[in-house]
């Protein structure tokens, strides 16, 4: 679950590796989270973090897409093919729509 | 066209605002092997925000110095010239973006994401095809839309204006700002270009990024802003000011001679980089 920086706190685990625009690594997987670094990863700029969720481990929720984010999902994508209809085809279009595709998806499903 | 309203341009064109000098100063002397860490730090220390961003960067606790870095070449040597180079560049430009006119702030705050979105497809389209400049391939993202900038300065009602027609009519922006102006931005932004001395190769691709035709020696480039920009469009990050796609210009595809099973990638490392730098707003 992604973390807003704002709403980061001591304690918390960090689940995925999360670098600097020089894709220098800040922080690796595993880290729990303290003052210095929280700090630390405002300076850089990062606006949120990939937080472990201990919570959802427990209860043995698994990650699903929920129906609101299904719906959320198909509007974008038909936002997004709405913005490429007049567009003529073309190879390199067709790969540029279905990369935009899976990106905006993935953002959906990180807020979560 | 409308000729009152850009010889207006032209001649109150000394009270835009100045491009930081630090910009192409510090893309030179980054370009220049010979530049030394005291030669950038001569720029950056002219420049008080410039001097206070990057000491505040150091300073951080990331780096966790013992000491307190106070000078400018220290911190250069410590974060290396790549590291500090972009962030100068980027809040440079930024506060050319920056407006007190709250009509029109949120649409130039949106115009900013796209642009900074555009500076850095450019660059990363730049590393996949061999591109040996790729700070001019940034600044040249960061400004290509500039012109919309110099309207907005000037006539904000009309700037405005031409915002609620795209929406309106669902039309380009471009076409708005003919039936308003009867010029486009890339018009507008050639000026400013001559204004604030640009090196060619900006001012070509701020005239010609729409990729109408593609002429003169810098084909290279304008090809790979103009697709930089459809694929900020397509990644939705910030606005150009219509929320259309541009079609993609067949010969400025087979110029960069580009394998198209590369695309998915490199608009994977824009968003993430996009996210990465977008701090400002």
């Amino acid at each position: 679950m992604n973390i807003e920086i704002k709403d980061l706190q001591q304690g918390m685990v960090v689940a995925s590796p999360v670098y600097n625009t020089q894709g220098l690594l800040l922080l690796n997987a595993g880290t729990e989270l303290t003052d210095l670094n929280i700090k630390m990863l405002r300076s850089w700029g990062v606006g949120s973090v990939a937080i472990y969720d201990q919570e959802r481990e427990k209860k043995g929720i698994k990650d699903t897409e929920s129906d609101a984010d299904k719906d959320i999902v198909s509007k974008l994508k038909a936002e997004l093919m709405r913005k490429f209809e007049e567009t003529p085809e073309h190879p390199a279009m067709q790969k540029i729509m279905d990369a935009a595709i899976y990106i905006i998806q993935k953002r959906v499903t990180a807020k979560r | 066209m409308n000729s009152k309203k850009l010889e207006r341009i032209v001649t109150h064109i000394e009270d835009l605002p100045t491009l930081p000098t630090t910009v192409l100063k510090i893309t030179e002397l980054i370009n220049n092997p010979k530049s030394s860490a005291r030669d950038i730090a001569n720029i950056i220390t002219d420049d008080q925000v410039l001097t206070a961003r990057l000491l505040k960067l150091v300073n951080s606790s990331f780096y966790g110095f013992p000491q307190k870095i106070s000078t400018v070449t220290g911190a250069i040597v410590l974060l290396g010239f790549d590291a500090i180079r972009d962030l100068l560049l980027t809040t440079s430009i930024f506060d050319v973006f920056l407006t007190k006119n709250k009509a029109i702030k949120n649409d130039l705050e949106r115009l900013w994401k796209h642009s900074l979105g555009c500076a850095i497809a450019a660059k990363i389209i730049g590393s996949y095809t061999k591109y040996d400049k790729l700070e001019e391939l940034f600044v040249a993202g960061l400004l290509h839309d500039i012109g919309k900038v110099v309207e907005a300065l000037f006539f904000p009602d009309d700037f405005s204006r031409i915002y609620s027609l795209v929406n309106q009519k669902k039309i380009r922006i471009f076409q708005a700002e003919e039936e308003v102006f009867g010029f486009t931005h890339a018009d507008t932004g050639k000026l400013l270009a001559k204004q604030w001395n640009l090196p060619s190769k900006i001012a070509s691709v701020i005239a010609q990024h729409h990729a109408k035709e593609l002429t003169g020696r810098f084909i290279q480039e304008i090809s790979i802003v103009h697709i930089s920009d459809i694929i900020c469009r397509a990644l939705d990050l910030g606005s150009g000011g219509d929320n259309m796609i541009p079609s993609l210009n067949d010969h400025a595809w087979n110029i960069l001679q580009m394998d198209a099973d590369l695309i998915h990638e490199i608009m994977e490392k824009v968003d993430m980089e996009f996210r990465d730098l977008n701090f400002f707003a």
